[in-house]
């Protein structure tokens, strides 16, 4: 089975790097959507399917806490999974992630094996 | 302010390495590294405590060291774009803004991180920078950068 994602960030170096460790991984890759900010990540998937969303939490127009209680308000996209990768460090912004469902919460600076591992719980596969 | 600067080198050194994938040394002279002929980049990430502090932290640098970061980000292999350069810059200074005050303030605190802004700088007020107390030097990768904070208590 091949997998769609969508990394949501404000930086396209970190867009272009979390795209390039995807992939890295033994999962199959259907296609892999970008948005800058949340805006563009809900205006997307009210036309596309993804299985798992990539998520910063500081951005313009719509930030990543915006976007998630958006997310999990739409009957068609509240269950799908969303893993934040941040530098944001306060814990109740944390808790508050946690209380709206994200699969995992990763600190920037991040791994490889972070987000290799992260794929490899919520979708199988093995790491590269 | 001793244990403050030590944790601004050691934070600072972490995210150049583990972020930018670097080799990282501590300089003691900030301004003799840079090159006076090429031009001052600098990318700031202001940020705002709700009544318990406000500051921002600034990474200056030159050409060389946002081209071995993008490369480093990126991969070598990618043709990389002045868009991604300017960006890998900038994502430094936030990401190395988030890690800083976290370590400073702990967890429990709650900070607005205001999104990164990247610009050229005056030769002038870069040596102004680079002279300042408030800056760390290092030499990344063979090229230099500088790491400044400024910090105001609002009550």
């Amino acid at each position: 089975m091949a997998y769609k994602f969508m990394i949501i960030d404000d930086s396209s170096i970190v867009r272009g790097m979390i795209k390039k460790i995807i992939k890295m991984t033994s999962v199959e890759v259907a296609e892999i959507f970008e948005a800058a900010n949340g805006k563009e990540g809900l205006e997307q998937l009210s036309n596309k399917w993804v299985d798992l969303i990539f998520l910063d939490i500081n951005m313009p127009i719509m930030n990543g806490m915006e976007f998630m209680e958006k997310l999990r308000l739409d009957p068609n996209l509240k269950d799908l999974p969303v893993v934040v990768v941040s530098t944001e460090g306060a814990q109740d912004r944390i808790d508050r992630m946690k209380e709206l469902k994200v699969k995992d919460y990763l600190r920037k600076p991040f791994t490889p094996e972070q987000i290799t591992n992260v794929i490899s719980i919520l979708l199988g596969g093995t790491n590269a | 302010m001793p244990d403050f600067i030590s944790i601004f080198k050691k934070v600072s050194t972490k995210i150049l390495e583990d972020w930018g994938m670097m080799l990282v040394d501590e300089e003691a002279n900030a301004k003799a590294m840079f090159d006076p002929n090429q031009k001052y980049y600098v990318s700031v990430v202001a940020f705002k405590g709700h009544g318990t502090i406000d500051g921002n932290y600034s990474v200056i640098c030159q050409s060389p060291f946002i081209n071995a970061l993008a490369s480093n980000l990126l991969g070598v292999d990618d043709p990389l774009t002045e868009e991604q350069k300017a960006d890998a810059l900038k994502e430094m200074s936030n990401v190395l803004t988030g890690n800083l005050i976290t370590e400073f303030y702990g967890a429990d605190v709650s900070f607005d991180l205001l999104p990164p802004e990247s610009f050229t700088m005056d030769p002038e007020l870069a040596f102004t920078i680079l002279d300042s107390k408030r800056t760390l030097a290092f030499c990344a990768d063979d090229t230099p950068v500088a790491i400044s904070f400024s910090l105001e208590n609002p009550t």
